[in-house]
């Protein structure tokens, strides 16, 4: 292939200033939020249309070079890690919300709109976009779709799919097409929900009409704190049985709390193993009722104290540890690894049991912070990448902590998505006949095989090398979703 | 470990010298804290307009240790993303994992210094900017005085009319701050009583910009604070605080004036060392890292950083006096980056303002948002810089207030400017300022000997 043909055409899709090809550019796309797998790109593109976009998939699919869409790179499981030598298409510049429309509540953005600023827009007149990852202020509604991103307040509106209803997207062929509808309902294949999640092995999205969710008429938050971590799980899956569906409930264990009461002082009690933080919202009239039902339930299960904040900003202070927690376990080890298996709520108490176990084996310190009310756990093992050898052992670890979600009846991945980092498991989770029919789904809409190449479906070709040492110092770091 | 470091990176690029070894090096403990999440990205200016993963602040930390660990040279487009770090340092208040990017950002200038191939002119001008004219009072005077005169007089029609200056400085010149009366830039006296009884005893930072091109707002300062009980002395041997310095990568320069206004103002015998400039302010309070490895200033330098103190800051702890402005205004309030971000000063400056009946404080879009002036940045990186005022310049129209309020000269300058600009009617202020305005109008400066 002639190369410098190949990146001057590029160069004529999106314009000089647009394209980065110097080494030093490159070098800092070569991860996401993962660190641990690393690839350089050939080049890094920043279109501003879906017609550039089409163009760059045309001249990728001449050359036949893989490529690779990226939102804000704060993804935890490598899905906008470039394979080596790909192109990488960066949305930065893609981030204009085109249409709010509070009538028929739908937005019409493009991919690089930040999670947090749609919302931003929208509150003041009644609505916001509810899918809200922990890293909300940073990573776009782009990578959402591609990872079908959850968070804190999915458990009561659904992931990212539910709120999806249009895509604009261009086919590996340079053809672009519309899925999905902007009303409730679309006829023919529902392609729409097929792509979402798809981790861009399918598709790039340039477009997406989202739906605007009414902003609730009241809130009220309460933490719940436990001196044994199962009887908190029991409190979940008890509020959960007796029909109530609060707008998220979030655990954090011992450790979490101590990372976190260091770091930023949310007031949780630092004695406590185990606070439940939960959150309701609704008319006050329905509140009232939840809240009786929701402090019964967890003094039935020994709760150690109950508190219900009374001010916004005791509210947000609450919220703040939350969304800070992964961030302050930089506190209390040098290097940590974010998995995200899910497990039926009824086994919340005997998985993290297990967890325990595994943590003893390997000699790792396992925390734990997660969206319990789904079952969508974050186990995050703790270690220290200097010392030789331990890197490789956090990994076998994450594994097994995998593989333990899959033998209760759970998944690999609640949210975060499966990328590079959870593609071996993936032959865990699913059994040979449905893995076959994934891969000859994606074989026949990505024939040449270019697209996000090594992620998702297991690829015995495209296989991450672990980046050990050098520039790598954390993996799986940052928030979790 | 250091000379490791330096025999891996020789053999690499034997070029370069590595820049970043030694104790004044970006700290590599420090780098490694970053976990690479990217909730920076949409607080930093600079890759909100430019887009570019170089351009963040996640980006720039991990050139930094692909620098100091000899993985990359300190080449030209290491440089050119580094120095387009505007120092606003709004990545560290969305940081989860508390990277003092701000450290870390300075200390990489204080390296790429050594190896950075400036032509002699840039290098003479430096010195004599950082280590000439900053810190003596009365050349900055005489050439405040000069600014004054080509300003009033027909000399700034005449050189603009006939384009005597080259392309660069013809662009620049328009952004030169108004310079006030001579008179304006008088020595503070040294020593003011309170009004009434005597509650506190502060020594006051002037700054040296801010003592030429805004005395005005330091004797303000001074008058409000004897108004609220505080006597204030002005110890006369102080500096420039270094900071222009800092950010600029001479932190040798900026360590000078440190132990110079250390040795000027005895901290421990004040309840404060209180100042009516914010950059100046995050550099006094940054003193005791500066000098951490001095074995005679180090922990003189923390006693002192101690005591710095944004006047809003004093103020507000000491319970400020109430007082109606003449002239009901709506304002709005704009956050210097180094007070909101560096220093986490947000609420005082408002809770100062709220202290002025009549004055009705309105949302201003983006507020704790850089303006782009940062420090010399708008000089160096002119077309950043100019966007950023755009964006700021439109904000503060939609906010629809006639008045600006802020508590750095930057940024005074920058939004007066911005507003010039644009023919829009809008007066830029430090928040003291208009506390002193209600007070004056009260009558509570009757029969008191004040600046």
């Amino acid at each position: 292939m002639d190369s410098a043909e190949f990146i001057q055409k590029l160069t004529d899709a999106v314009g000089e200033e647009f394209i980065h090809t110097d080494p030093v550019a490159l070098r800092t796309y070569d991860c996401d939020g993962l660190t641990i797998y690393k690839g350089i790109p050939s080049a890094v593109v920043l279109p501003e249309t879906t017609e550039e976009v089409s163009r760059i998939v045309g001249i990728c699919r001449e050359y036949r070079v893989p490529l690779i869409a990226r939102g804000a790179g704060t993804g935890l499981s490598g899905g906008a890690t470039p394979l080596p030598g790909g192109v990488l298409i960066v949305f930065t510049r893609m981030n204009k919300i085109l249409e709010l429309d509070y009538v028929n509540r739908l937005a019409r953005v493009q991919p690089g709109v930040v999670n947090l600023h749609l919302s931003r827009e929208t509150l003041p007149h009644g609505f916001h976009y509810a899918p809200d990852p922990s890293s909300q202020a940073a990573c776009t509604i782009g990578g959402n779709t591609a990872e079908n991103a959850g968070g804190a307040h999915c458990l009561k509106y659904g992931m990212t799919t539910n709120h999806i209803l249009e895509m604009t997207v261009v086919l590996p062929t340079g053809e672009v097409v519309h899925l999905g509808a902007d009303g409730e309902d679309s006829p023919g294949l529902d392609l729409r929900g097929f792509f979402v999640g798809s981790e861009g092995t399918f598709a790039v999205i340039t477009e997406l009409i989202v739906r605007l969710t009414p902003n609730p008429e009241s809130v009220r938050t309460m933490l719940a704190c436990f001196a044994q971590v199962g009887d908190a799980c029991r409190t979940v899956s008890d509020v959960i049985a007796a029909g109530a569906v609060p707008a998220a409930m979030e655990l954090m264990d011992r450790y979490t709390i101590e990372a976190v009461e260091t770091v930023v002082q949310a007031g949780y009690p630092k004695d406590a193993e185990a606070v439940l933080l939960i959150e309701l919202d609704g008319l006050p009239s329905s509140i009232k009722p939840l809240e009786t039902l929701i402090r019964d339930i967890s003094e039935k299960n020994n709760c150690s104290s109950f508190r219900i904040a009374q001010t916004e900003e005791e509210r947000e202070g609450l919220w703040m540890g939350r969304k800070k927690a992964f961030g302050a376990f930089g506190v209390i080890a040098p290097t940590y690894y974010c998995l995200d298996g899910t497990v039926p709520r009824s086994k919340l108490a005997q998985v993290l049991e297990e967890f325990d176990e595994i943590s003893a084996r390997y000699n790792l310190r396992i925390t734990n912070v997660f969206h319990a009310g789904d079952g969508s756990l974050h186990p995050n093992v703790l270690f220290d990448d200097r010392v030789p050898g331990e890197t490789e052992r956090a990994i076998e670890c994450g594994s097994e902590v995998l593989r333990a979600c899959i033998r209760a009846g759970g998944v690999l991945s609640g949210e975060h998505g499966i990328g590079i980092e959870k593609i071996r498991e993936m032959k865990d989770q699913f059994d040979e006949p449905t893995l076959e029919i994934m891969e000859r789904v994606r074989d026949a809409i990505d024939q040449d095989g270019l697209m996000n190449p090594g992620k998702l479906i297991p690829d015995e070709e495209n296989v991450f090398p672990v980046a050990l040492g050098g520039a790598v110092a954390r993996m799986g770091g940052g928030m979790t979703k | 470990m250091a000379t490791d470091q330096k025999a891996g990176f020789a053999q690499v690029f034997p070029e370069y010298e590595n820049p970043f070894v030694g104790p004044e090096a970006p700290d590599r403990e420090m780098i490694q804290r970053c976990i690479h999440c990217g909730f920076c990205g949409t607080s930093c200016p600079t890759f909100t307009l430019l887009g570019n993963e170089m351009d963040s602040p996640r980006g720039r930390i991990y050139l930094m240790r692909m620098v100091t660990d000899g993985e990359m040279a300190p080449n030209e487009t290491v440089m050119k993303h580094l120095d387009r770090c505007l120092d606003c340092r709004a990545c560290e208040t969305a940081c989860p994992s508390g990277v003092p990017y701000g450290s870390l950002i300075e200390a990489a200038r204080e390296g790429l210094e050594k190896v950075r191939k400036r032509p002699l002119s840039v290098r003479i001008l430096r010195r004599i900017l950082f280590r000439w004219l900053l810190p003596n009072r009365v050349l900055l005077n005489l050439a405040g005085v000069a600014t004054r005169l080509y300003q009033t007089t027909f000399l700034r029609s005449m050189v603009r009319g006939l384009g005597l200056l080259p392309k660069k400085l013809a662009e620049l010149e328009p952004m030169m701050p108004e310079a006030p009366p001579v008179s304006s830039m008088r020595a503070l006296p040294a020593e003011v009583a309170a009004i009434g009884e005597e509650k506190y005893r502060v020594a006051f930072f002037g700054g040296c910009i801010q003592s030429t091109l805004f005395g005005d707002v330091n004797r303000a300062a001074i008058r409000a604070l004897a108004a609220n009980g505080v006597r204030v002395v002005f110890p006369a041997s102080q500096t420039c605080c270094g900071a222009l310095q800092a950010h600029a990568g001479d932190r040798e320069a900026a360590r000078i004036l440190a132990r110079e206004n250390i040795d000027a103002i005895d901290a421990g015998g004040f309840d404060a060392v209180v100042l009516a400039v914010s950059g100046c302010g995050a550099m006094l309070h940054e003193y005791k890292d500066l000098l951490a490895e001095d074995p005679v200033y180090a922990s003189r330098a923390e006693a002192f950083s101690e005591k710095a103190m944004d006047v809003t800051v004093f103020l507000s702890r000491i319970g400020v006096r109430e007082a109606a402005h003449p002239e009901p205004r709506k304002i709005a309030y704009h956050h210097p980056c180094h007070l909101f971000h560096a220093l986490k000063v947000r609420k005082e400056p408002l809770e100062v303002l709220s202290a002025i009946r009549n004055v009705e404080s309105v949302p201003l879009r983006e507020s704790d948002w850089c303006c782009g002036s940062a420090g010399s940045y708008n000089l160096t990186q002119t077309e950043i810089s100019m966007q950023l005022l755009d964006r700021k310049m439109g904000h503060v129209k939609d906010s629809e207030a006639p008045v600006v309020c802020t508590g750095n000269p930057g940024c005074q300058i920058q939004i007066a400017f911005g507003a010039r600009e644009r023919g829009m009617d809008l007066r830029v202020v430090h928040p003291v300022v208009l506390l002193d305005e209600a007070y004056e109008a009260e009558g509570v400066y009757r029969n008191a000997t004040l600046p």
